[in-house]
């Protein structure tokens, strides 16, 4: 329990580094896929209780999307991806040239691809992280088919604060903002490492350096 | 998350998006006095935590609302309950804590309403997709609230 | 690509439909004809079979079968076949694997469009 508070200054700062190369992937990405140059800032990092996830992401009432993706093997954990309505019809502008009309509906035909594309630049975020931690950890992680909601924010995180809670474990909130020319794009990505791989990880990073 | 309100028939008491958590409305159609519990777990017998929260589990969490309900002039002879959420938001494959605990979560509560002898007059559970949902207790009627859903009164 | 040449035909393999439709993009635009998708790696070998493409773009994580076993598959039908792997970042070791099943290359995905055609023709060449 507290597993971050046990942390020497170096190994937070070594998390954090983690986390800004994590950033400076999916911003590389980004702007691949967009043939824009991307700007990021510092990403914010805080670990907090899984109770208070629901207030540090706004409020348990919002409407989200979340771009889901899982790490099997040897350090198992849990990526969340999170983007306002708003941020998220940014970017599905951004990448189609269009503009969702209307609200956020994934049911609906016309809104297959948005979909289809937030799901892929989550998946291309989520995935320029988890190099990030494999390349430091020297490992393979292998990642799943990612799954995308919009949903209520409370009903999106229950399941994985739950799990959190009954192991008593941490969750890395990292807050980051994407400057495209003069647009901003903020999303939140959710770490939630499974009982033990946090430790494990820590212990290989502290091993290695 | 984790906890129950109760309330008289002035009031109305709110949830917000259930996902694989459970709602528990209970209702004296005689006193108009009711409780809603947001449960996340089954059971607090699996629990090792050392900070046991009641209201987070399923069977003891329906225990307190109704001994509150009691004590608030409620006879358990009228009590009516209503059940909500226990969704399977999204899917693992075969990973230790694919253990759908929205199922286990209605299961739980079922067993411990059945156990309590209060009819289930009402439910909305199970799929996929999150449920907000109000209790409105001068008519005992629950309203659920789903994005991009209809509005469903129960 | 001149016209009176005969168009390479390509099958593209992505869950993905904002995948699918980007590398379709690129492919039409320089001189590739695009005859059919597939979201799956069983849909893949099926319409590998009924299509018999020359060339294949191949995504590495789909649900259900993904792209390796799909390689592994097409493989044995022709070993000959020409599959190019479309992975994101961090796959190292699934592109690895995908490439001994028989795969010719593999591109990391957001790829630019000319990294694409670079990958295509070199396999084609080759």
């Amino acid at each position: 329990m507290g597993f971050y508070q046990n942390l020497d200054q170096y190994a937070k700062d070594l998390l954090k580094e983690l986390c800004t190369i994590g950033t400076g992937n999916a911003a590389t990405s980004l702007s691949a896929i967009l043939k824009e140059p991307i700007n990021i800032e510092v990403p914010a990092l805080k670990i907090i209780t899984p109770e208070k996830l629901p207030e540090s992401l706004g409020g348990a009432e919002l409407s989200r999307i979340v771009v889901f993706s899982y790490l099997s093997g040897q350090y198992p954990s849990k990526f969340l991806i999170i983007f306002s309505e708003n941020e998220a019809k940014k970017i599905v502008n951004l990448l189609l040239h269009k503009d969702i009309t209307g609200n956020i509906n994934f049911n609906e035909e016309t809104q297959l691809m948005p979909k289809s594309a937030l799901l892929e630049i989550g998946n291309i975020i989520i995935s320029a992280y988890v190099s990030a931690v494999g390349t430091i950890l020297r490992t393979i992680l292998i990642q799943s088919p990612p799954q995308i909601k919009f949903d209520i924010l409370g009903s999106i995180i229950d399941e994985f604060c739950i799990e959190s809670a009954e192991t008593n474990s941490e969750i890395l909130l990292l807050k980051n903002k994407f400057i495209e020319e003069k647009k901003e794009i903020l999303f939140d990505i959710i770490f939630i490492p499974n009982e033990n791989s946090i430790t494990s990880i820590l212990n290989t990073i502290k091993g290695k350096s | 998350m984790g906890e129950y309100q109760v309330g008289n028939e002035h009031d109305l008491l709110v949830t917000y998006g259930l996902g694989s958590c459970v709602g528990i409305t209970i209702f004296d159609p005689l006193k108009k006095i009711g409780g809603l519990a947001h449960v996340m777990l089954p059971s607090a017998k699996i629990s090792t935590g050392p900070n046991i929260k009641s209201g987070k589990y399923a069977d003891t969490a329906i225990r307190e609302l109704i001994s509150k309900l009691i004590a608030l002039g409620g006879d358990i002879i009228n009590f009516e309950a209503k059940i909500f959420g226990g969704a399977k938001m999204f899917s693992f494959q075969n990973e230790r804590s694919g253990m759908d605990i929205g199922n286990r979560n209605i299961t739980a509560v079922k067993e411990e309403l059945k156990k309590q002898r209060i009819p289930i007059i009402g439910k909305i559970i199970g799929e996929d997709y999150g449920r907000t949902i109000e209790f409105e207790l001068n008519s005992g009627k629950v309203k659920v609230i789903s994005i991009n859903k209809p509005i469903i009164i129960v | 690509m001149n016209d009176t040449v005969k168009k390479i035909r390509v099958l593209i393999v992505d869950d993905a439909i904002f995948m699918r439709t980007m590398i379709r993009d690129i492919l039409e635009k320089n001189g590739f004809e695009v005859i059919g998708e597939a979201s799956s790696g069983a849909e893949a070998i099926e319409k590998y079979q009924r299509l018999s493409p020359d060339f294949v773009t191949m995504d590495i994580v789909m649900p259900g079968m993904g792209g390796i076993e799909a390689v592994k598959s097409i493989i044995k039908l022709n070993p000959n076949a020409k599959i190019l792997m479309c992975s994101a970042m961090g796959q190292k070791a699934l592109v690895i694997e995908a490439i001994q099943a028989g795969a010719k290359d593999f591109v990391v995905k957001p790829f630019q469009p000319s990294s694409v055609i670079e990958a295509i023709t070199r396999i084609l060449e080759g």
